[in-house]
């Protein structure tokens, strides 16, 4: 089992930013009946959609700004910048790097690119605070954002009403700070349930790769879309996140009465609220935004953080994080924030 | 262990919309009007909290009444 422990480390502010332009579900061409039943099902009204010209690492890099200003950090003491996403700038060279160049940072900075789906940022996280407690290293810039919407057909009823878009920005720095712990694990029984075809070097990209082809119940995708076998996913979920989150609090010597906030995976209301009811925690300790902003992705955990926590984390507040993605790729950590600074959100 | 009347009690529990007096063990649920993707979201989680068993969409595919249903669940478990 992966189990990591950091002491010394923490996340010290944290910001967000999601394209201005809603894009609602009630605008899908779906019977008025349906469409209410999937709206009560996946608990997602609007989502945040990106323009053509607007990237993950352009969500990233407004997040950053806004959370170096509101802390007044010097760019010149971060070391690292990390950037996660599944949609990055290029294939090379590194968004991580064109980032860099772009927020000033200085040339000594380690610049480092990760892919992962929805479970990213609690699995970056681990990766920050494993290079914070390096002697080397004091301050890790972590960029996670997608632009998934990008990847969705718009005439498919099954993906295109759960993703949204959103960038996030994230400080992991040495201080003083209690024992943070993270289990990471994942699955590739589920290569094929959450999968985008073409496009990698797999299945090289064709023209018939940019087809619109008919699909179950007449929705349709390209070979260059994201779709998802929802039962897999679900079932795979219900199992095993409760199981990787009992074990986390197992390690962590804690109940679900002794945490202030379980931040999720914004994923769908239904599996949400089974999940949570699996693990008996109370709703009220678990912040949903994915009515406003979908399933982002990577960045719904941050997501959720800056625009459902912000001006609730003061004091000492405990967290527990949790995300599942594509590859059934999982991360739960348990960690105190002490110092994290929420910035307001704000749009693109 | 739940038995198979059993079973189909909670099968009809789930799909809240259906009427009951038109099912039974036989009935090829995938044709009813009111199965959909919430419907089998439904019954994987009944499965999972009742026999802590995973049933994939393939699973669903390959069975047709409730009662295969309930034997794959079955044969699952052994």
């Amino acid at each position: 089992m992966a189990l990591l422990k950091f002491n010394n480390v923490g996340m010290t502010s944290i910001s967000g930013c999601v394209p201005s332009k809603i894009s609602s579900n009630l605008d899908l061409d779906m019977p008025e009946e349906a469409l209410e039943k999937l709206i009560g099902s996946i608990g997602i009204k609007e989502k945040r959609i990106a323009d053509a010209d607007v990237t993950s690492s352009d969500l990233c890099y407004k997040a950053a700004v806004k959370l170096l200003e509101d802390n007044k950090v010097d760019i010149s003491s971060i070391d690292m910048l990390l950037f996660l996403s599944l949609t990055p700038d290029y294939i090379t060279p590194p968004t991580s790097a064109v980032l860099q160049q772009k927020l000033g940072l200085p040339k000594s900075t380690a610049c480092l690119d990760l892919s992962l789906a929805c479970s990213g940022f609690v699995y970056a996280l681990s990766t920050a605070f494993a290079y914070a407690s390096n002697p080397g290293i004091n301050k890790v810039l972590l960029l996670v954002g997608d632009t998934v919407s990008k990847l969705v057909n718009p005439r498919d009823n099954v993906n295109f009403p759960l993703y949204g878009d959103a960038g996030t920005a994230c400080l992991v720095e040495k201080g003083d700070f209690d024992e943070s712990i993270f289990i990471l694990s994942s699955d590739g029984a589920g290569e094929k349930s959450n999968i985008v075809p073409h496009r990698g070097f797999r299945n090289i990209l064709t023209s018939d790769s940019l087809i619109d082809k008919e699909r179950e119940n007449g929705n349709f995708r390209k070979d260059i879309n994201l779709t998802m076998d929802g039962m897999d996913t679900f079932s795979n979920a219900i199992r095993n996140v409760p199981k990787q989150v009992k074990q986390l609090m197992k390690e962590s010597d804690i109940t679900p009465d002794d945490f202030d906030y379980l931040v999720s995976h914004q994923s769908n209301r239904y599996m949400m609220e089974f999940i949570m009811k699996r693990l008996n925690v109370d709703l009220d300790k678990v912040p949903f935004c994915l009515e406003k902003y979908g399933n982002t992705g990577c960045a719904s955990v941050p997501l959720t953080i800056v625009s459902e926590l912000e001006g609730k984390l003061t004091g000492e507040k405990k967290l527990l994080l949790t995300a599942i993605g594509a590859g059934w790729s999982m991360a739960s950590a348990y960690l105190k924030a002490k110092v994290l600074k929420i910035s307001p959100l704000i749009e693109y | 262990m739940m038995n198979l009347d059993e079973f189909f009690e909670r099968f009809c529990d789930e799909l809240a919309d259906a009427d009951i007096n038109k099912l039974a063990p036989s009935t090829d649920f995938k044709k009813l009007e009111e199965w959909d993707s919430l419907a089998s979201l439904m019954i994987l989680a009944m499965i999972e909290d009742e026999f802590e068993v995973l049933v994939t969409s393939e699973d669903i595919m390959k069975t047709t009444s409730i009662e295969d249903l309930y034997n794959l669940v079955i044969n699952k478990l052994k």
